[in-house]
């Protein structure tokens, strides 16, 4: 059976990685730095 | 290099790159493999696993961004290529070879598992299912569904043969439409429904109402998260640091050549370090968060703590996922409903690993053998189906289980020794640590650069070590396999060794017709070669 100290083990475990979920995608779409062929024509 | 005329090659978006490695990441492991894992050893086991991840998986997953995104560079989208470019040395094109065997055989029988889970998705869906009360009974239909039981010189089931090609069709779809058109758009769809899917999932079992003292959400999340002293004095044995370990390779599918391939289609200003990190930690969402909070649970709840122990220890939790779980969810309110829902997130999970597994074979044969991409693509196709035949036929005597040691156990481990060896110590990590930051939007600390340089080799060499005195004599020799298996064993072995004998051909075929292609080097050739992003691939 789950310990209050168990709960809180598994709920940090969650929210580091909910947290680096929402860190990462946050700057992924805050970025200006893109990933398509259509960049290259804009280039030109 | 002939490549095909149509721009539409490449990431057509940043977001689908991501869902697509993450896709190529998250697979049936995520939710089948993980927790069955982690439950023997409780909250302890998560100790090696995040160790495992920070310090091997995740420098793994940038070593292998980096390896792509430099051969693409000189459009080279496969592990012959790219090794050659970092060590020009006449053995490495052979040793990169393992970046497209090992993907491909293991697509071959993972195909085939992942079919199951659309056959068992209509199955719940029409009501086939009905009518079986135990587990036994669940386990029996199983056996039918896959044509062992009562298995003759074949095993064969019409109705899970038909499943089979529909899947295998799909996949060939998804692989002839390209990356941007096919594989990125299954990825952008597939991966955010997938997490809804787990989610809701997820929430299901975690409000499932206690069927008895002991059968509680309580009891079925402290297999994966109870913190005893018992569990922590595991972590002495070398065992729990393995499987940690091999549960980081297989989740993060580093070491099978996928992730190379779908990095070379990046350019030099495109960042490798956040996108990575998002990758894997998108992929650790799944597993830990969701894929933890399903199958074990459920299973508590309905069977008890002790006879879910025992089903995980006597058949595994894939038993848990395919015999117990559409039990469960035959007892539940609309449970044929979230029947189908669990089998076709298994399905998707599937999907968008798989879809990746050939596409290393397809871009060798288009890249250094000059093959046009259509007649490529009906080569992979026809390989692929020829050498399934044997995984689904003799599937009773064990041809599947021993590719997936070669290919998909043994192979993964020592391609990822070979590949952290090269890049970090003869390529050098001072270079690799600036191709690793060029573009990049996230400066990776430090220490890991002293990690890329002397962890990450050491333990994935120490990891092929222990596996060569773990059973690897046994498993060559054939020691406890069945004397009616051996013919089937050997089949499995001939089928590696053709395959691995062709490509060993392939390369040596494609340095000796044009060896100038491999030979500029980076002065004469600068980097800004078109890469195959701009030049197109798709058909």
């Amino acid at each position: 059976m789950m310990t209050w100290y168990s709960y809180v083990y598994m709920f940090t475990v969650w929210a580091v990685i909910t947290g680096l979920n929402i860190y990462c995608f946050y700057r992924v779409f805050k970025s200006k730095n893109i990933v398509t062929h259509e960049e290259d024509e804009e280039e030109k | 290099m002939r490549r095909g005329p149509v721009k539409e090659l490449g990431w057509g978006s940043r977001f689908g790159l991501i869902m697509a490695m993450a896709g190529n990441a998250v697979g049936l492991g995520n939710f089948l493999r993980f927790p069955g894992q982690a439950a023997p050893y409780g909250g302890a086991f998560m100790v090696p696993y995040f160790l495992a991840l920070l310090l091997i998986g995740i420098p793994l997953a940038w070593i292998e961004w980096s390896i792509g995104r430099r051969g693409g560079a000189y459009k080279h989208g496969t592990t012959p290529g790219m090794f050659y470019r970092l060590w020009k040395h006449p053995i490495s094109k052979y040793l990169g070879i393992f970046g497209i065997l090992l993907p491909a055989m293991v697509g071959i029988y993972y195909i085939y598992i992942e079919s199951w889970a659309l056959g068992y998705a209509w199955q719940m869906a029409t009501g086939m299912l009905r009518g079986k009360h135990t587990y036994e009974e669940m386990k029996m239909s199983f056996g039918s569904y896959v044509g062992t039981t009562n298995a003759g010189l074949i095993s064969f089931s019409s109705v899970s043969y038909t499943f089979f090609l529909i899947a295998f069709l799909i996949n060939i779809f998804v692989l002839g439409r390209g990356i941007a058109k096919g594989i990125e758009i299954v990825a952008k769809y597939c991966m955010p429904v997938l997490i809804v899917l787990g989610m809701i999932l997820a929430v299901r079992v975690l409000t499932l109402p206690p069927r008895g003292e002991h059968q509680t959400v309580s009891h079925g999340l402290a297999q994966i998260w109870r913190l005893s002293p018992q569990d922590f004095q595991t972590l002495m044995r070398p065992h729990v640091w393995i499987a940690a370990t091999g549960q980081i390779f297989f989740t993060l599918s580093v070491g099978l050549g996928m992730v190379h391939t779908y990095a070379s289609y990046l350019k030099k200003k495109h960042d490798l370090t956040l996108n990575g990190l998002t990758a894997c930690v998108t992929n650790e969402f799944v597993e830990v968060v969701l894929g933890g909070s399903i199958v074990i649970p459920a299973a508590v709840i309905f069977f008890g703590v002790e006879r879910a122990r025992e089903i995980v220890a006597t058949d595994g939790t894939f038993a848990i996922g395919f015999y117990a779980l559409p039990l469960i969810f035959e007892q539940i309110p609309y449970g044929e409903m979230f029947g189908v829902m669990w089998f076709f997130l298994l399905f998707l999970a599937g999907l968008t690993s798989s879809m990746a597994m050939f596409t290393p074979l397809l871009v060798f044969l288009e890249d250094e053998l000059q093959i046009d991409r259509r007649v490529g693509v009906l080569l992979v196709a026809f390989f692929a189906f020829m050498m399934m035949q044997p995984v689904i036929l003799f599937n009773h005597h064990k041809v599947l289980d021993e590719l997936d040691y070669w290919m998909g156990t043994f192979g993964l481990v020592l391609f990822v020794a070979i590949e952290t060896v090269v890049f970090s110590w003869i390529f050098g990590i001072d270079k690799g640590w600036e191709e690793l930051h060029l573009g990049a939007e996230l400066r990776i600390p430090r220490i890991y650069y002293y990690i890329m340089k002397y962890i990450t080799p050491v333990f994935a060499v120490g990891l092929v070590v222990w596996f060569c005195y773990d059973g690897l004599l046994e498993k060559i020799t054939m020691k406890n396999v069945p004397e009616a298996d051996v013919p089937y064993i050997w089949l499995a072995r001939v089928m590696i060794i053709m395959t691995t004998s062709f490509l060993m051909w392939g390369v040596w075929y494609a340095w000796q017709t044009h060896p100038k292609f491999f030979e500029d080097d980076e002065e004469a050739n600068p980097q800004n070669i078109p890469s195959p992003s701009k030049e197109g691939l798709a058909l």
